[in-house]
């Protein structure tokens, strides 16, 4: 079954509020200010998407769509599985980088780009 | 049937009609109605227009939010950690969609306002561009939320764009009878209300991570402020001291700065107040469109000349108002 506009938009805003609340303790555990302006980056990119797609439909069904929905959920999966096993901060830097990737295919794909 | 029966039916229909188009006009229910929808369009615009606002009030808070994280780390260069202008003008955009809202239901209220002025004063009030003004503002707020909501089940829901009465306007100016001047500017205002609550529940999912949105941020800032010691914990407990009927001692913030297990109970708290927020932002959306529903039904009631019942419309503002009074007071 497709998924709906109100789950993907799920999707997008669970990146984002997970990788908010995560960010604090990101920090701390940043070794350089490079890993903390990537934290920054990222956090603010998943911030963007959510932004973008509350004001657009994300309503084109099609399978590429729904590819794009489970990469991005399984994306997540992953993340929450790293700070599950709390894996090093630079692994989960990179993981939340994938989501941003993985989430802004989704938001094109469904929004019709 | 004998032609005497015939007759007597026909004589019986006419009589019906003539009795049907003298009939007294619904002064009382229409103005109950009118001021019902003057009501609830006020109560609902306050609550879009501080959604709106606290939609871009996010920049403030996430720049107090983000510098206090990022300088906890001792090893990081502090500095003020200000996002990009391009994520003020997203929640520039996110806000004006926002606003759509408020013009439309703002409009209505002036429909709801004209209705009120013919039924009150047996005067012609401006109805036909008071209605006209609605329509106006409820089909672009529609087509925004069309845009929103995913274009099958919106376009189902909300359908075509509603019409202008101008030309319908020339007559029911010039119609003397002012029983059919409210009944037609009733029904035209029922159909912008309709299609107003129906757009505005195509895009209740976007609203309800919107509400989740915003409380995680104002918590987030309530907790960093508390923590550095900028605000007093007094003002932080109250909510939860008043629910139990207890007062906060005085010197709180002694007692929190000596206890850490304390200090993590406070924030606890705020998180979890933080969570009935939202639920309770959701709950007055949902009742906002609930109280539409009971104006429809209004409106029909005055069409099918029934009396106006208006304690559904009463019940869903009084639950608004609760809300919105809750949060003046947090």
């Amino acid at each position: 079954m497709a998924s709906t506009p109100a789950e993907r938009l799920y999707v997008v805003y669970e990146a984002y509020s997970q990788a908010y609340a995560r960010r604090a303790q990101d920090w701390k555990d940043a070794k350089t200010k490079a890993q903390a302006d990537t934290i920054f980056k990222n956090v603010e990119s998943l911030e963007a998407l959510y932004l973008k797609a509350a004001k657009q439909a994300l309503d084109t069904n099609a399978q590429a769509v729904e590819n794009a929905f489970e990469a991005a959920k399984a994306a997540q999966k992953e993340v929450n599985d790293a700070y599950e096993e709390a894996k090093g901060i630079a692994d989960k830097i990179k993981l939340v980088g994938s989501v941003v990737s993985k989430v802004g295919d989704l938001i094109n794909k469904a929004g019709g780009k | 049937m004998s032609n005497a029966l015939k007759r007597t039916i026909g004589a019986t229909i006419m009589a019906s009609l003539f009795l049907s188009a003298c009939a007294s006009v619904p002064h009382g229910p229409a103005l109950s109605l009118a001021n019902a929808g003057v009501a609830t369009t006020s109560t609902f615009s306050t609550n879009v227009r501080t959604t709106a606002s606290q939609v871009q009030y996010v920049d403030v808070t996430e720049a107090f939010v983000a510098t206090y994280d990022y300088c906890a780390n001792p090893a990081l260069p502090c500095s003020p950690q200000l996002q990009s202008g391009a994520m003020v003008k997203l929640r520039q955009d996110l806000a004006n969609v926002i606003l759509l809202r408020a013009k439309a239901i703002d409009a209505l209220g002036k429909a709801y306002g004209a209705l009120k002025t013919e039924a009150e004063y047996d005067a012609r009030g401006d109805l036909v561009s008071a209605t006209n003004s609605a329509i106006e503002g409820v089909n672009n707020f529609a087509a925004a939320a069309l845009a929103i909501g995913g274009a099958a089940p919106a376009a189902a829901l909300i359908g075509e764009p509603l019409k202008q009465i101008t030309g319908f306007g020339v007559g029911l100016l010039a119609d003397r009878n002012q029983r059919r001047r409210l009944l037609a500017g009733s029904e035209a205002i029922a159909a912008a209300t309709k299609q107003l609550r129906d757009a505005l529940a195509v895009e209740a999912f976007v609203y309800d991570s919107l509400a989740d949105y915003i409380e995680k941020s104002r918590t987030a800032a309530k907790i960093r402020m508390l923590d550095a010691g900028l605000v007093s914990n007094t003002d932080a407990l109250m909510p939860m001291a008043a629910n139990l009927g207890l007062k906060p001692v005085s010197g709180v913030d002694a007692v929190i700065a000596k206890s850490p297990q304390t200090k993590i109970a406070l924030t606890a708290m705020l998180q979890a107040q933080s969570r009935a927020d939202v639920q309770l932002d959701k709950d007055k959306y949902q009742a906002s469109i609930a109280a539409l529903d009971a104006l429809l039904r209004a409106h029909d009631e005055l069409k099918k000349n029934q009396s106006v019942s208006l304690a559904d419309v009463d019940r869903f503002l009084g639950e608004l108002n609760a809300s919105l009074d809750a949060g003046k007071k947090e």
